[in-house]
């Protein structure tokens, strides 16, 4: 099995703010998009025939032509709207064994691998399933002993005691995708199939981001970064001699960091990136290409998406940043929540130990629009 | 520990790949029985090729490119040190000084230090730190001194004493590999394409079903056309080197071969990430078929404990928790005179032993060497023994008077999960059928108890999909301490016990079980600001835990409860609680280490570690 169908098409409305309408997909994390991570991914395990289904595929040339050497890549556009109709635009793929993954999910690839592996195994259709305390936001999956399922909702409205999240990667067989076009919903086809024949569950245990809020774009800039194990510095990158940096990290070509600034990581600081004097860049922090700071400015575990810019002395915590955002001098993020509880969060080996209330609390972190501007002076609470 | 493996095919390519590909997948099976190093001998039509490097299986698949080599037969291993630290020069193959022979070996010499001097003043060189490596050099030897190749193969085991599973191949004598097998394990399969050694079944299972389990003191040689195995008769360890073959008695195969209805895939990953996620999502399967083999066979057994005096369980590790629950329940249950013991400490309680006495040995390999120690020395006292295990004609089986297979099918993950339950399940079963047979549990209640443990499967089912979501939320917060207690009472310690092993050995976070009642007579002191406490509640004790946990939590203990639904002070006692299915006290331990098992899995991984190989641990230890 060498195919993968990635569903690129989905805007969000939970992250809409932040995207300025393009697709999710889009998205940066830690230097590449999410669609960029998710064919890494999938070259890494040897599927090399990739289809990128997405209602405006003009926006994927450039990652056609990227990966040209190293991949097939095609994109067909989306016929209709909505998840089904996604899949059905790939129907003729999808027939034969293929690894389908909706492309607002970023995994370790060894996920991929073992899906794959799954579906060897079994010689049935396979979905990957996450256990998640709150399953109303992913799609519930209830199993039975063998690792069957045996129901499926994908907008439940009340937790359901016992069922699995939904983990956005499956491999469907050429009768699940004949029942999916006799029905109107996902969820319905996976119904009558389960009515009618075995379809199986992978359990996935590692990381798993669904990016739905700014907050799982914070997630997956947590996990990615984790990783992390080194530094590695351009050497067309140039660093003040005063500055002080602390791997691991990455800093990439023709990045600027003015004297007295401290470089704290794990963190990212993608190309063409400036930082003026005495500033504080801390842990978890993913600074994308073209963004600037101005001098005294101070940032922990936030995203800061392409060509941001950032005023002098302002504090920027647990934020995301939509692109070509222009923030103003001495502004605060996050401002009800102290920098200590934040270190808390990260040392406790981070995010999946979050208690849901504070989890509900977090889910949209502090937030800045994509082609924002945020006026001097200006303090933003958590949720804004 | 190591696995070994070795493989001749009926002709060229009948496998249709290359020998070098069969090989590394069937080490890859083996590779839970020691990872440090790894190697093969293969050989081609360009002579005796061999490559081996430090390192695990996936690391070093490029370097030492195992898929481009080809030929007819071949040998495998991976290793496990003991004797010589991990490196390449003392991976396997070990080979003589003509680089004729290569040897893969699974166990150890324990005279290797006097053979090597021997050898060395007759010669030969070393070039590893091996205890492997004299077999090769000891053939050599005969071969020199005019032997044929297997009669020096033949000589050069009399001179062994320890453990030994080898297979060598001599390429003066083409087509052939001979082995020769004591206490470590060794099995021969057979399909029309190839015939296979290795350690175990599971690591050809994908080309053989029909298989030969060898034992102790038999040696012999697979070829292409013949499988030959011969019973040492009498072993000289005497060094003198005479040419006289030793006596041997030859052993028909034909009446040895089984066949194995394992599917394969039971022996791999199918759809999760880790061997062990697997093997606790099994357990529910596990614990069915188990009930459903032994309550056909148990009856026997329940007359011969009736009329003991004393019922002695003995184990190590996760099988020692399993012999407590069964010490309990037996006391409980059956009023037996019954306690349970630590494999390796029975000999300090030897003189108490007699022949009123039955022995219950439980290991789930069945090749466990503390264990085996432990039986060989009851036996001599003579006391009735009985295997519990779960691999069919293990050592420990064939040893023992009786034996009680769980069936649990082949658990590939080091730390213990599925076998653990079947283990306790069996135990439970047996003491209620000894209990209503007599006469101390009431009739009725002895078959409520069986029926209701016909259910616990599917209690088993539904407790693990609404454990595992909390479990991987809480392991974040596990993931950042360095000590934890887990604390119980009667069943509970026991189901603790299991549960802190399971952090230990593969989350590698201190932890430590107490009797809940004990905790205050020392325990305390460490007890702190957000120290962690899970307290362990099956039913009819949980009003005796109340104070315990007031008392850890006074001292400002994080608290996480496993307990029954309906335990209406949960709430306020626990920061955290997962809540079980109530069931009788007698039968909670086959549910209640759902959660703990799945907690340490999820702290491993949540640390980055492989669940699936701790480190400093192997699947069966086979070393005192």
């Amino acid at each position: 099995m060498d195919r993968a169908v990635v569903l690129v098409g989905g805007s969000g409305t939970g992250v809409r703010d932040i995207t300025g309408g393009m697709p999710k997909a889009l998205l940066k994390v830690v230097g590449k998009s999410v669609v960029e991570r998710v064919i890494d991914g999938l070259l890494t395990c040897g599927l090399k025939d990739i289809t990128l289904v997405s209602d405006q595929p003009s926006l994927f040339e450039d990652i056609t032509v990227k990966y040209g050497d190293v991949a097939d890549i095609q994109v067909i556009k989306q016929v209709g709207s909505g998840v089904r109709d996604a899949i059905l635009s790939a129907k003729d793929v999808l027939s034969k064994p293929t690894l389908l993954i909706y492309g607002d999910t970023l995994v370790p690839y060894e996920a991929y691998r073992m899906v794959v592996n799954a579906y060897l195994t079994y010689g049935k259709p396979v979905i990957m399933v996450v256990p998640e305390e709150d399953v109303r936001l992913y799609g519930a999956v209830s199993i039975d002993g063998e690792g069957r399922v045996v129901d499926f909702i994908e907008k439940p409205t009340t937790e359901i005691d016992g069922a699995y999240a939904y983990g956005g990667i499956a491999v469907y067989d050429k009768e699940l995708i004949e029942v999916l076009e006799e029905s109107s919903t996902v969820d319905e086809a996976f119904k009558r199939y389960i009515g009618r024949r075995v379809f199986k569950v992978a359990i996935w245990s590692g990381w798993w981001v669904d990016i739905g809020f700014p907050w799982d774009l914070l997630k997956a800039t947590y996990y990615i970064l984790s990783e992390l194990r080194d530094v590695r510095i351009s050497s067309k990158a140039s660093i003040a001699s005063t500055a002080v940096v602390k791997g691991p990290l990455i800093i990439e070509d023709d990045v600027e960091v003015d004297h007295y600034t401290v470089l704290k990581g794990p963190l990212y600081i993608g190309r063409n990136v400036t930082i003026e004097p005495h500033s504080l860049v801390d842990n978890y922090t993913s600074l994308e290409e073209g963004v600037y700071t101005e001098a005294y400015t101070e940032l922990f575990w936030s995203s800061i998406q392409p060509k941001v810019v950032i005023g002098h002395n302002s504090h920027i915590y647990l934020t995301v940043i939509g692109s070509e955002a222009v923030i103003e001098g001495n502004v605060i993020t996050s401002a009800d929540m102290r920098k200590n509880t934040l270190i808390n969060i990260l040392s406790s080996r981070g995010v999946a130990a979050i208690s849901k209330t504070l989890l509900n609390y977090l889910r949209r972190c502090s937030s800045i629009s994509h082609k924002a501007k945020i006026s001097a002076g200006s303090i933003i609470k958590i949720n804004e | 520990m190591c696995g070994i493996i070795g493989i001749v095919l009926s002709s060229s390519k009948a496998l249709s790949k290359n020998l070098g590909r069969v090989i590394r997948e069937c080490l890859k099976n083996l590779e839970y029985r020691g990872y440090d190093s790894v190697g093969f001998a293969i050989v081609s039509s360009e002579g005796l090729i061999i490559r081996k490097s430090k390192g695990k299986i996936d690391e070093v698949v490029s370097k030492l490119s195992f898929d481009e080599f080809d030929g007819i037969y071949g040998v495998g291993h991976t290793r496990w040190a003991t004797h010589g630290r991990p490196s390449d020069v003392n991976a396997h193959p070990q080979t003589d000084c003509s680089g004729k022979v290569a040897v893969v070996h699974n166990g150890i010499i324990e005279n290797y230090m006097e053979l090597r001097d021997a050898l060395i003043s007759r010669g030969h060189e070393f070039r590893s730190e091996t205890d492997t490596e004299v077999i090769a050099h000891l053939i050599e030897e005969y071969k020199r001194l005019g032997m044929s190749s297997y009669d020096a193969f033949k000589k050069a085991v009399t001179h062994l004493r320890g453990s030994y599973a080898v297979a060598v191949i001599d390429v003066d004598d083409p087509g052939k590999i001979f082995f020769a097998r004591n206490t470590s394990p060794l099995v021969i399969g057979i399909s029309r394409e190839a015939k296979f050694l290795s350690s175990d079944i599971p690591a050809f299972l994908d080309y053989s079903r029909d298989v030969i389990v060898l034992n102790d003191d038999e040696l012999g040689y697979i070829s292409k056309d013949a499988i030959v195995i011969e019973k040492l008769v009498d072993k000289d360890l005497r060094l003198e080197f005479d040419r006289v073959p030793p006596k041997t008695e030859f052993i028909d195969y034909r009446l040895r071969v089984r066949h194995i209805d394992w599917t394969p895939e039971m022996a791999k990953k199918g759809g999760y990430p880790h061997f062990m996620l697997k093997e606790i999502h099994e357990q529910p399967r596990a614990v069915a078929d188990t009930l459903i083999s032994i309550s056909k066979e148990l009856d026997n057994i329940v007359k011969l404990l009736s009329k003991a005096d004393r019922v002695l369980l003995i184990g190590s590790g996760t099988s020692y928790h399993a012999a407590l629950v069964g010490s309990l329940l037996l006391n409980e249950l059956a009023y037996v005179k019954s306690h349970a013991l630590i494999s390796s400490e029975v000999r300090w309680f030897i003189n108490s032993i007699d022949d009123d006495d039955v022995v219950i040995a439980i290991s789930q390999s069945g090749e466990t060497i503390d264990t085996l120690l432990a039986v060989r020395d009851v036996r001599g006292k003579g006391a009735l023994t009985i295997a519990l295990t779960n691999v069919i004609d293990s050592t420990l089986a064939r040893e023992s008077h009786l034996s009680i297979y769980t069936r649990a099918g082949p658990e590939i993950g080091v730390a213990a999960t599925k076998t653990y339950v079947a283990q306790v399940a069996t135990l439970s079963y047996l003491a209620i059928s000894l209990g209503g047979y007599m006469g101390t549990l009431d009739s009725n209640k002895a078959s409520e108890l069986k029926s209701e443990l016909s259910l616990i499967p599917e209690v088993m089912s539904t407790t693990i999909s609404t454990c595992e979501p909390r479990a991987r939320v809480i392991s974040g917060v596990i993931g950042t301490k360095h000590s934890m207690y887990y604390l119980g009472r009667g069943l509970g310690l026991p189901t603790s016990m299991e549960g802190a092993l399971k952090l230990k050995e593969i989350a590698y976070i201190h932890a430590e079980a107490y009797p809940a009642g004990e905790s205050k007579h020392g325990p305390i002191a460490l007890v702190d600001e957000g120290f962690p406490v899970a307290f362990t509640v099956l039913g009819d004790e949980a009003e005796l835990i109340v104070s315990n946990v007031e008392e850890m939590k006074a001292r400002g203990a994080w608290t996480l409860a496993v307990v029954p639904k309906g335990f209406e002070k949960s709430v306020k006692l626990f920061d955290y609680i997962f809540e079980l299915r109530r069931i009788s006290y007698e039968l909670a331990p086959i549910v209640y280490i759902i959660p703990y098992q799945l907690l340490a899995y999820y702290t491993a991984v949540t640390l980055g570690y492989d669940p699936d190989k701790p480190r400093n641990l192997a699947k069966t230890v086979t070393v005192v």
